[in-house]
């Protein structure tokens, strides 16, 4: 049984941040924090470029199952907005599984991206996957760099320039 | 052997290039000579003093050339041709100068230019370099809020304008479009200053706007102005992702020695020569190679204003080149095939000749294998490819014709051209396999005329010499062949190339999906025969919002007044859905293998199958 509380975690800078998982009432506050995201890094979460993270998006973030689908929010001590989103998308089998994570635009290269990442590996692992995913735009340098530093080996998307996929075996 | 001179040529600039490019310079009047080529320091040619304009024009007359024909304006739109000698250009650029000059312009001022094809644009980019001014010119396609931004960051001066441009039949009034830019704008110019064409006058606002016939008239000619070899000469603002545009900084010193090197040993062309660029000024190519590098050259150089087809037919390209003596024209794949399209047999040009024409140059798209074919096949003459982008104002790969190279393989852009050095990069930053697709990366330092900075924005600029140590990232994907052939595939970002034109399908996704009644879009690059690329759109709408028939064309019509002509939607399909990944991601190879017309095998990554099933009816796929 996964616990629903809220975990801390501390940031290799020393930051601590509560992560727990999106219930559906937090889709008003996601909303909010995609807009503190910078265009670029809500243009790598989403493969498209928007200015507002509407209920299209948002709802199957929220609306999930806790197991094959978590979204996981993190903040920081005495911040109602979230400093960071990381979403896991099982496949049906529960063997392979997909990463997405965004970091609010004022506290990116803190360390909180590679602690969440860090931590949806962990929850991956005790579900049963086997292969964890992330799928990268080529201009995501920094998200590149983090995942490769991590362990994930990069991979031409076939048939897509644009992209290149990243990923650790367990 | 034919490539010998070229590998010679390409092997000194390489290993010794510090004298290959102090050699180079040598054809460039100084006033205060380069006696270092590259320095990490300061750039290229740091310490030497130098005039554009003097180069492009004085010097010519000054040699005794005056009499020669420097620029010849054809437009068919209007029936008119004039020509100008080099003293003409001289008078028309010092009394242009002069006009600036009197409106408070000086050395380091920018002047945007929102200006169709007339000599009045080419006078008026020659007289700011005379003034050591700096121009940013910005093309006539680009709707009031793109100009408003590019007059934000450049914060200039004074914008000059016209009263019209002219699309095929269609008059374009300018100047409404200035006054609703300069409305957008926060920055206030001082003028704005209005060529009154016969055809359409512009209303204007005392004190503001001035009628630059009157001006000029009442100006005296001024001298050329010393800067300094890295003193900026223009600024060209470039799609960047996500829509904010990339204001490209041409330096004097190092632009006039390659621009000057590339016009001989490139394009085969000696002073006198007639050189034809088809293209617009106020893109790269023409900045490059309709002013600066014929003029420097003491070539004569062709402004025309016109199509390729419709202005009057397609046999207007041909007809141009045999009437002007055109010995090398430089047009883009596009033009090619709307002259192909219109006259699949070729009629025009078997009636009326290649002239004086010895070798016909692509750039602005990867020339398709096809359309080369047929160019070949018409015409009788090397049609040579080759590549480059605006951050570098000169080609980087290409068959130096002027170097007695001949060798092109289709669907290639052709070798590397003296001064630049490319390898293939893995994403890890190691060089692929011979023959295998990687990252086309240049090694730094690049070679002179490449930019070496974007306005105001050092942290964009920085980024392109980020992610692989000691190279500039080209953003392209590419590959080299057994034979040494450079092949430049296509972007790994989000630019799309539309009829050799550069634009962002995040800035254009950024518009759909501001039309209130979308959830969410893509945008994306999808095969055109004749333009290469459109942009097609698929949108969403939000939920219990049905989508009328007149949704679709709302959303171009929001494009178009954004972004403007140039960065026009071809289609908006309102869809149920969007494929996606697990976590929300759209799948955007997925969506444009479909609307080529190609399906694709379910991928692994799809959250949900079902949503390919209304694509694959919509582009009867399956």
């Amino acid at each position: 049984m996964l616990s629903a509380e809220p975990q801390t975690l501390k940031t290799r800078t020393g930051i601590a941040i509560r992560v727990r998982p999106a219930e559906p009432s937090d889709e008003p506050l996601l909303a909010r924090f995609f807009e503190s995201v910078s265009a670029d890094d809500r243009r790598f979460r989403f493969l498209t470029a928007t200015d507002h993270v509407g209920h299209s998006q948002l709802a199957p973030m929220t609306e999930c199952d806790h197991w094959q689908t978590e979204t996981f929010v993190a903040f920081e001590e005495g911040d109602a907005l979230p400093v960071a989103t990381a979403m896991l998308a099982c496949d049906r089998s529960m063997t392979s599984a997909e990463v997405a994570i965004s970091v609010r635009a004022d506290r990116k290269a803190l360390g909180i991206g590679w602690t969440l990442l860090d931590h949806v590996a962990r929850a991956a692992q005790r579900r049963g996957i086997r292969v964890l995913q992330s799928i990268e735009s080529r201009d995501n340098h920094s998200a590149i760099e983090l995942e490769r530093e991590m362990g994930f080996a990069a991979r031409p998307v076939e048939g897509d320039p644009t992209l290149v996929l990243l990923e650790a075996r367990f | 052997m034919m490539s010998e001179r070229y590998r010679a040529t390409y092997e000194r600039s390489i290993v010794d290039a510090e004298s290959f490019w102090l050699d180079a310079a040598k054809a460039i009047d100084w006033i205060a000579p380069p006696r270092t080529a590259w320095s990490d320091r300061s750039g290229w040619f740091a310490g030497a003093t130098l005039n554009s304009c003097y180069n492009a024009v004085d010097r010519h007359v000054a040699a005794g050339r005056g009499g020669q024909t420097a620029l010849i304006y054809d437009s068919p739109v209007t029936g008119t041709i004039r020509h100008y000698s080099y003293v003409e250009l001289l008078d028309q650029v010092s009394a242009t100068a002069g006009m600036l000059e009197r409106l408070g312009v000086g050395k380091g001022d920018r002047v945007v230019l929102y200006m169709p094809m007339i000599p009045e644009t080419a006078f008026a980019m020659l007289a700011c370099a005379r003034l050591g001014a700096i121009h940013s010119v910005v093309f006539g396609g680009f709707a009031p809020p793109e100009l408003a931004k590019r007059i934000d960051d450049a914060r200039p001066r004074l914008l000059l304008t016209a009263s019209c441009g002219i699309e095929g039949s269609r008059q374009i009034a300018y100047k409404p479009l200035v006054d609703q830019a300069l409305a957008l704008a926060a920055h206030a110019v001082e003028h704005v200053v209005v060529m009154q064409r016969p055809m359409l006058a512009a209303e204007l606002t005392a004190p503001r706007d001035l009628d630059w016939s009157k001006l000029l008239a009442d100006s005296e000619p001024v001298s050329c102005v010393p800067v300094a070899a890295e003193d900026p000469l223009y600024i060209l603002y470039t799609s960047g992702t996500t829509g904010t545009p990339k204001g490209v900084v041409r330096d004097n010193g190092g632009h006039a020695v390659a621009l000057t090197w590339s016009m001989r040993h490139i394009y085969g062309i000696r002073p006198g020569d007639v050189f034809w660029a088809a293209s617009d000024v106020g893109w790269v190519v023409g900045h490059s190679y309709i002013v600066y590098g014929p003029l420097i050259a003491g070539a004569t150089t062709i402004l025309f204003e016109g199509k390729p087809v419709g202005t009057p037919d397609a046999g207007t390209y041909w007809r141009t080149i045999a009437r002007h003596g055109v010995e090398i024209f430089f047009t883009a794949p596009t033009a090619m095939r709307a002259i192909r399209k219109e006259d699949p047999d070729a009629r025009h040009l078997k009636a009326i000749g290649t002239g004086n024409l010895r070798a016909v140059f692509l750039a602005g798209e990867r020339a398709d294998p096809d359309t080369l074919a047929w160019a070949e096949a018409v015409t009788g003459l090397p049609v040579i490819d080759h590549w480059w982008q605006t951050e570098l104002g000169w080609p980087a790969a290409a068959t130096c014709f002027g170097l007695g190279d001949t060798r092109r393989r289709r669907g290639s852009a052709g070798f590397p051209v003296p001064g630049y050095v490319f390898d293939i990069l893995s994403d890890e930053g190691t060089p692929v396999p011979a023959g295998d697709t990687g990252h086309v990366v240049l090694k730094t330092p690049l070679p002179p005329g490449c930019y070496r900075s974007l306005w105001n924005n050092p942290a964009g600029y920085a980024k392109s010499f980020a992610t692989f140590d000691g190279y500039y990232e080209t953003g392209d994907a590419g590959h080299v062949d057994g034979d040494g052939f450079v092949n430049i595939m296509g972007r790994t970002d989000d630019i799309i190339n539309v009829a050799g034109h550069r634009l962002s399908t995040g800035q254009m996704e950024q518009i759909v999906a501001s039309q209130p009644e979308i959830a969410e879009c893509a945008v994306i690059g999808v095969d055109d025969a004749l333009k290469g690329m459109v942009p097609v759109a698929f949108a969403v709408t939000k939920a219990g919002i049905e989508a009328d028939g007149a949704l679709p064309d709302a959303i171009v019509a929001r494009v178009r007044a954004e972004l403007g002509a140039v960065a026009a939607l071809r289609e908006v399909h309102v869809v149920r859905a969007l494929p996606k990944t697990r976590s929300g991601k759209i799948l955007r190879a997925v969506l444009r293998s479909l609307a080529n017309g190609k399906d694709v095998a379910t991928p692994p990554t799809i959250e949900d199958a079902d949503v390919l099933t209304e694509y694959r009816r919509l582009f009867r796929l399956g």
